[in-house]
């Protein structure tokens, strides 16, 4: 009985050890490669509509500065206080050779669900209850800025 | 005489405070003499500019107190990353060794703090049963995973080494030092206490929100190897 109890107890534990090596802020680097391009069909128009009318206005600059830079940095570049006791690197939004391989809607949904709801690190924290969907396609437009580039 | 004067602010203060008038006008005698109003607001209503350090004026309902007594005699730093506020912040602002008193100083600033509430604080949500060992695997994960709340604030790992993101307060002795009515309030409404929060609004379930509540409150510094 006490032999059960004990093998029960050690596969919880190896459970945990598990995951938490999929966890946020844990010790060990992991080597992150992101996964390589989908290729998508080309985006509809609403998007591009979308775009259009949302521009990035000084509040976008201001709600990036106070919030997005604690991991990504005062310039983008992915190097926030936070960036160094992070299991994954927060993305640098400078770098153009990869923000092109990612729609707007990706980003859009990166920011506003997270990055576990993306496939991506559950570092990069879900921001839809906290800004409403104007601002959130407008930090969509001010990363294109920072990285000189839009989706190819 | 002055030891006097000191201890008749203080008799006002505690006599006055669950009666006549708001704590503030006399509570404030000892702790402005010792300089805290510098850098903390002791009142809501004291001015909105040139914050410098956490807001105060609900302590009561924030901190436990012999965490209070103990941290303002041997001082432990909180925020690793800096107070979200200064300016400085964002390039890496270290927080300065925090001033300390003497025993009992801390002691009657300890009372004065406890005394200051928000009125309508609800008590009694987060009662004192520790999270069972299944579910404080559960609440981990959703800690460290599902919410990502380390990438921002530290807690103790399974090896019992603080880890995590410093832009938010150190929770690796939140145990000790907060009470979890007010931990549950903060993630309920963080701009409630900060209304310059940092923080994303979580919209989690009510089960979640007790159950992260109690996984940072069982985190304690003694639990560090
Ligand atoms: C707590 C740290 C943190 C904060 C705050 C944060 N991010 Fe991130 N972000 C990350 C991390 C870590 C990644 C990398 C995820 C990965 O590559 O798996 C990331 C990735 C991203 C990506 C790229 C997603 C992809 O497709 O690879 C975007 C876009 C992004 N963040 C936008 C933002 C915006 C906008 C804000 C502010 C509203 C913000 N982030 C705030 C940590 C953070
Ligand atoms: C020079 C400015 C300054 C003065 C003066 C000062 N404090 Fe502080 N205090 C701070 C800062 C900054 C922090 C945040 C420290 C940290 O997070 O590690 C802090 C933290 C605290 C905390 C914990 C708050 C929290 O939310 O974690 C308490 C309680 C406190 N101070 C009480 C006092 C008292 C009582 C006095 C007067 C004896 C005082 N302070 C004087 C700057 C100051
Ligand atoms: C993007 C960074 C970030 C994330 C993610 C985050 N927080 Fe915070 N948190 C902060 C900051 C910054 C503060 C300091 C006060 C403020 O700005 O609201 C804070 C304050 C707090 C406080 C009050 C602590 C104190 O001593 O004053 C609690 C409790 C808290 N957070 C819990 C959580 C929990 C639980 C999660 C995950 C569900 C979480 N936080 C996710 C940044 C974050």
């Amino acid at each position: 009985m006490k032999k059960l109890k004990n093998s029960i107890l050690q596969i919880i534990l190896a459970i945990i050890v598990i995951l938490a090596l999929y966890a946020c802020g844990q010790s060990q680097k992991e080597e992150h490669t992101p996964s390589p391009p989908i290729t998508k069909a080309p985006p509809e128009p609403i998007i591009q509509e979308k775009l259009v009318s949302h521009p990035v206005t000084k509040k976008t600059r201001q709600t990036y500065q106070w919030y997005c830079t604690q991991c990504h940095g005062v310039k983008g570049k992915g190097d926030g206080i936070n960036s160094p006791h992070v299991t994954v690197p927060p993305r640098n939004h400078t770098k153009a050779s990869y923000l092109e391989t990612r729609s707007d809607q990706e980003l859009f949904d990166a920011i506003s669900e997270g990055g576990l709801k993306i496939g991506r690190a559950p570092c990069m924290p879900s921001w839809g209850n906290t800004f409403d969907k104007e601002t959130i396609w407008s930090l969509v437009r001010y990363i294109r800025e920072l990285c000189k580039c839009e989706a190819v | 005489m002055k030891k006097n004067t000191k201890l008749l602010f203080l008799f006002l203060c505690v006599a006055f405070t669950n009666h006549l008038f708001n704590t503030a006008a006399y509570c404030q005698t000892i702790a402005e003499k010792l300089g805290c109003l510098e850098c903390h607001r002791f009142s809501s209503s004291s001015d909105e500019k040139n914050r410098t350090a956490p807001d105060l004026f609900f302590a009561g309902d924030k901190f436990k107190k012999k965490w209070l007594v103990d941290f303002l005699q041997q001082p432990e730093i909180v925020r690793p990353g800096g107070f979200t506020l200064d300016p400085n912040f964002l390039t890496g602002a270290k927080i300065k060794g925090h001033q300390s008193v003497t025993e009992e100083e801390a002691n009657q600033l300890a009372d004065v703090l406890m005394k200051l509430t928000l009125k309508g604080f609800s008590k009694g949500i987060i009662d004192n049963i520790p999270l069972s060992k299944g579910k404080r695997a559960k609440s981990k994960i959703k800690f460290e995973r599902t919410y990502g709340c380390t990438a921002c604030h530290q807690a103790i790992n399974l090896a019992r080494k603080p880890r995590g993101g410093i832009s938010g307060p150190s929770f690796i002795n939140a145990g000790n030092r907060l009470q979890g009515d007010w931990i549950y309030d903060k993630l309920k409404n963080p701009r409630k206490y900060e209304p310059l929060s940092r923080m994303p609004i979580f919209k989690l379930s009510e089960e979640d929100f007790v159950s992260l509540t109690k996984y940072v409150l069982s985190q304690k510094k003694e639990n560090i190897r």
